[in-house]
């Protein structure tokens, strides 16, 4: 009898799909901005711990020439092209 | 006498009619911005999703997707705790004029940037253990 295959559960999918879009995330963000000047000139304060978590996941991701800056840019540019429209379009239908 | 007597007295109900005053106003401010004050890890923010305060009321036709960034907790950083990153000003200005469209109470700038962090971070986090284990399991091997 067949037993259900762990490969196939559609958590690890999930999780594949995940990765491979953190990696394309990267990797656009490399292509479009990576030898560019990165004018990050607005100062941020960022709790300690999620300072740590960003450096951790940055590094991960990125190897040591990914800095923290890099990896928030990275972040907001992906949220932004998803969602910056989002919100004037809501209110513009209230 | 009778008269330093009188005063004395009236200078001490004045002060503590302020003094009740005060406190009464102190509280006011406080439950006005109910936050968060913790610098918990993300494995512990768990425990505040269910917490009522924190619950938003919908906001018109907004992606049910982008709604759960708001099921994260605002992070209060006490400044001295914190670290400084910088940002650009074009995304600077665009997240102002998000978050002045959301006009949400307690979320600022600098709160919603880290529900945005936040909410990366929580989502991608067993594919940057991955990556992370990876990263390891290199430097490992090149120790050997």
């Amino acid at each position: 009898m067949k037993t259900n295959d762990v490969n196939s559960s559609p958590a690890l999918a999930e999780s594949e799909e995940n990765r491979s879009r953190l990696k394309e995330m990267y990797q656009n963000w490399l292509k479009e901005k990576g030898n560019k000047e990165k004018n990050y000139e607005v100062p941020y304060l960022i709790s300690s711990e999620l300072y740590h978590a960003m450096e951790v996941a940055a590094y991960a991701l990125g190897g040591e020439n990914f800095k923290v800056e890099d990896y928030l840019d990275m972040i907001l540019e992906n949220h932004l092209k998803k969602f910056g429209n989002l919100i004037e379009n809501a209110n513009s239908n209230k | 006498m009778s008269t330093a007597v009188f005063v004395m007295v009236v200078l001490l109900v004045a002060m503590v009619l302020i003094d009740t005053a005060l406190v009464l106003w102190i509280h006011k401010s406080q439950a006005k911005n109910i936050k968060l004050k913790h610098n918990a890890p993300l494995a512990q923010m768990q425990e505040y999703e269910d917490d009522e305060r924190f619950h938003i009321a919908p906001l018109g036709n907004l992606d049910e997707e982008y709604m759960n960034l708001f099921s994260n907790p605002p992070m209060d950083k006490p400044a001295r705790r914190g670290k400084s990153a910088y940002l650009r000003d074009a995304y600077h200005e665009r997240i102002r004029q998000i978050v002045n469209a959301l006009n949400i109470d307690g979320v600022n700038i600098s709160s919603y940037v880290d529900m945005v962090l936040t909410d990366h971070l929580m989502r991608y986090e067993s594919q940057i253990d991955h990556l992370l284990n990876n990263c390891y399991g290199k430097s490992r091997k090149l120790a050997n």
